[in-house]
């Protein structure tokens, strides 16, 4: 009997329970449901953009439901979502709401939230001085953050397939603050399935992170932050203090790893939620990074919107690294920034091996997927070694650039003006590009392309170029088209083009790898040659100064440049009383290898004293007279031979030996007076 | 008269120095070439070394300091040659043999893998002389040294060969 009243005690308790918590529900849900529009008017009167959601409501015991979450902003009259979270879920102790009347929150969690990159960092600028004084003003207590696979589009219009989806778990108990998470850029696909068309998400290389650190009265110690993917571990430790950050650390990468190939095996990566497991460096094969980032140092000032990089050092591979400046966090994005480097260590090894110093100097702003910066880039190069780059130095600055990413993974890049000067250890060379218009694609992590079109030396420069990245110098192919350029404004090129005048036509082809070369051809179409050294040379030794000045109407050449030199093959030139053929060559050492056939007009001849007794030993009917000779050794003494040819055999014949021997011995003392001027 | 007879020994004595150090330096210089005569280059080695050693500035010095760096070639002390041939080239810039010495310079800089050098040097040997070839092919330049070996430089327009008693000991080509 005993047993039967408590057991309808009971059951009229846990009626009663239900009744009640039905009933708090309900009344819960109730006043949501009432009080939804001015929620809804409170946060938006806090914040800038707006803010709404679809509903709010109570689920036993201690859950608050939000769905719907929006934030966003006005544009041309038209509400533009910045962030979508279809389910927020808040985790409150009603017990605790009970006996304190404290509505203290206790997990916040956000379920594949949806937010424009842009649009959330304009709402994130635009009102970060009120999230932080929120954090700030938040009672202390333990809480427990997470956002489940986020998905942040970058572009604006919504039609870049690529997006980063990101996970994030962050936990506060007492002052220790821990968290982990993960990133991937994820790219969504079309595929056919079943006859049908559908939109398949493709997912990144994940890269996954941790942290944990201590909370104090006037910031954060960071014990640790460590980022991982299959190809990277890097980690780091220092302290947030107000406004100033500190922070050292290491990094270990393998750039050789094929990342296609791994987002490919790692297809769902991206989507995948917080990871499991920590693996270590050690176990994801890291022994083989080739690129090692020691003695990070870092010292940053953050006043927002400015970010000011005091100091950041590093040594990538042994080879120590600078970067300062600044960055502003606003719309546009400035920076200026100034990266310096030696790589002599890291390149030892490698194909260019001849690197000393990298200094890159950037200043812009960066807005609606638009850069738009002035640069300077230096490289000091140590001597050269066997088989590298003969340069000593190479500079490039570059005047109104744009750089357009609109259409990733193509980059349109626009300048007004560049200089590029370089010098070897024999010579300087300058090249200045006008209204150059190239645009740039990323066919995959390893290759790229560029084709570009320029103002150049008052004609057009035109070109198509190949990269490939997959290594640390960059193997770079090229082919480029010259027209209707000035020929005597390529003197910043070759010297030598300051006495060549006419329009230049000429295509050429460029190569790095595995061993560098340029070669190609050039025309030069109604010029003259004025005071061109090999011209002044003969006019000064035959007494014939019409050489002084060679009008043509086309002068032809193959060319090639290569570590071993450079050469001129098939020169034709044709003048009016003068015609040039064969080819000529300059090695290392300014050594020159080079045979030529020179055709003299007989009319052109009768100018000179010195032909004049040799004119008679030619046939009457003959109207020219050719020099077929051979010049070698070095470039500003050369020797010189006159090869074998009818007219030399008849010349032989017809004077005596010893007299031979005189116009030689004279001949010669002739050529070295001309040479020492 | 005691004091001019006392005046004319001192300047018989001051004028006499530079007469017996070159009889002296000569007399070496004739035992050296007897040696090499007698096909003992060992103790002409020893004669030409002294006379460096004892008359540096003897006429005689050029041809002997070139003996000796031949002679420490042909026992292979490459060291030893490499140093006096230096010394040769720098002392007696306009010396015939100067070319000669440089060949050698340039085979010993080749046996001892010394790539640097060995353009260097052959720069050095192109830029010599500037050659004009009108009716011949080649040109040649003889010296023959203090030990009796007859030196060719032959020159052609894109090359130039060394011989040393008609065997070739060097070669360049450009």
């Amino acid at each position: 009997m005993r047993k039967y009243r408590i057991r309808r005690i009971l059951l009229w308790a846990a009626r009663c329970m239900i009744a009640v918590i039905v009933l708090v529900t309900a009344l819960a849900n109730l006043f949501f449901a009432a009080a939804r529009n001015s929620i809804s008017r409170n946060i938006d009167s806090y914040f800038t953009q707006h803010v709404s959601f679809g509903r709010i409501f109570y689920i036993p015991p201690g859950f608050l439901m939000i769905t719907d979450l929006c934030i966003s902003q006005e544009r041309s009259g038209k509400m533009r979502p910045a962030l979508i979270a279809p389910v927020v879920r808040l985790r409150f102790s009603p017990l605790q709401l009970a006996i304190t009347r404290n509505f203290a929150i206790l997990d916040i969690r956000f379920y594949e939230p949806r937010m424009n990159y842009y649009k959330f960092y304009n709402f994130l600028r635009e009102n970060f001085v009120r999230i932080v004084e929120f954090i700030r003003l938040s009672p202390k207590q333990d809480i427990h953050f997470s956002i489940r696979q986020a998905r942040l589009d970058l572009d604006q219009k919504g039609s870049n397939p690529n997006y980063f989806t990101s996970s994030i778990e962050v936990s506060l108990q007492g002052n220790e603050i821990s968290g982990r998470g993960s990133l991937s850029k994820d790219m969504d696909v079309l595929l056919l399935e079943k006859s049908r068309l559908q939109q398949r998400s493709r997912g990144g290389l994940a890269l996954q992170y941790q942290f944990r650190g201590i909370l104090e009265n006037s910031g954060f110690s960071i014990e640790t932050l460590e980022f991982m993917r299959k190809n990277l571990y890097a980690k780091f430790w220092g302290k947030l203090l107000s406004h100033d950050m500190a922070l050292n650390g290491f990094a270990f990468i393998d750039t050789r790893v094929d990342e296609s190939a791994l987002g490919a095996s790692g297809a769902d990566s991206g989507n995948q939620a917080l990871p499991l497991s920590w693996q270590s460096a050690e176990t994801l094969g890291l022994p083989h990074a080739n690129l090692y980032l020691l003695d990070i140092n870092c010292r940053v000032n953050l006043v927002f919107p400015q970010l000011r990089i005091d100091h950041l050092s590093f040594s990538v591979n042994n080879n120590p690294c600078a970067l300062t400046g600044s960055i502003t966090l606003g719309d546009p994005i400035g920076f200026d920034l100034m990266f310096s480097s030696s790589l002599a260590h890291m390149l030892e090894d490698a194909r260019v091996e001849n690197f000393k110093k990298i200094f890159l100097g950037l200043k812009g702003d960066f807005q609606n997927d638009l850069f738009r910066l002035e640069a300077q880039l230096n490289f000091d190069l140590v001597k050269k070694k066997k088989g590298s780059l003969p340069l000593e130095k190479f500079e490039a600055a570059f005047k109104g650039v744009t750089v357009n990413c609109g259409a990733h993974p193509r980059f349109a890049v626009n300048f007004k003006e560049a200089d590029f000067f370089c010098s070897t250890d024999s010579n300087t060379y300058k090249i200045l590009l006008k209204d150059f218009g190239g645009m740039v694609s990323l066919l995959n992590d390893r290759y790229a392309s560029l084709e570009f079109g320029s103002w150049f030396a008052d004609g057009s420069l035109r070109g198509r170029a190949s990269f490939d990245l997959t290594q640390v110098s960059p193997l770079v192919t090229a082919t480029l088209r010259l027209r209707n350029c000035n020929a005597n404004a390529l003197d910043g090129i070759l010297i030598h083009f300051s006495k060549v005048h006419g329009k230049l036509f000429s295509q050429m082809h460029f190569r790095n790898s595995p061993n560098l070369y340029l070669r190609g051809g050039l025309v030069i179409k109604d010029g003259y040659l004025k005071n061109f050294e090999f011209f002044k040379w003969l006019a000064d030794f035959f007494g014939l100064d019409s050489l002084k000045k060679v009008d043509f109407s086309r002068a032809f050449s193959n060319f090639s440049i290569d570590q071993e030199g450079a050469s001129l093959q098939h020169i034709n030139l044709d003048s009016r009383d003068l015609r040039l053929n064969g080819s000529f060559g300059l090695g290392a050492n300014d050594l020159v290898s080079s045979k030529l056939s020179l055709v003299f007009s007989k009319s052109l001849l009768r100018e000179s004293p010195k032909f004049t007794p040799l004119l008679r030993l030619l046939d009457k009917d003959m109207d020219s007279l050719t020099f077929d000779f051979q010049l070698s050794g070095w470039l500003h003494g050369m020797n010189f031979k006159w090869l074998q040819s009818d007219f030399k055999q008849r010349i032989q014949n017809s004077i005596p030996n010893f007299i031979e021997r005189s116009i030689e011995k004279n001949i010669e003392t002739a050529i070295e007076s001309i040479d020492k001027k | 008269m005691y004091r001019k007879f006392i005046a004319f020994i001192i300047l018989f004595q001051a004028l006499s120095v530079p007469l017996v150090y070159a009889q002296e330096s000569g007399y070496r210089y004739t035992q050296a070439l007897e040696a090499v005569n007698a096909h003992d280059e060992n103790t002409a080695f020893m004669h030409f070394r002294s006379l460096l050693a004892d008359f540096p500035d003897s006429r005689y010095a050029e041809l002997a300091l070139f003996a000796t760096a031949e002679y420490y070639f042909s026992v292979a002390d490459y060291q030893d040659s490499w140093q006096d041939f230096s010394r040769f080239v720098n002392d007696y810039p306009d010396s015939r043999g100067k070319l000669f010495a440089l060949a050698y310079l340039l085979n010993i800089a080749g046996k001892q893998n010394k790539e640097a050098l060995v353009k260097g040097l052959e720069k050095e040997i192109v830029l010599f002389r500037q050659m004009t070839f009108l009716f011949r092919n080649s040109k040649e330049f003889k010296y023959t040294s203090a030990l009796r070996k007859k030196y060719k430089a032959v020159y052609y327009i894109d090359k130039i060969e060394f011989y040393v008693n008609n065997e070739l000991y060097a070669k360049i080509s450009y």
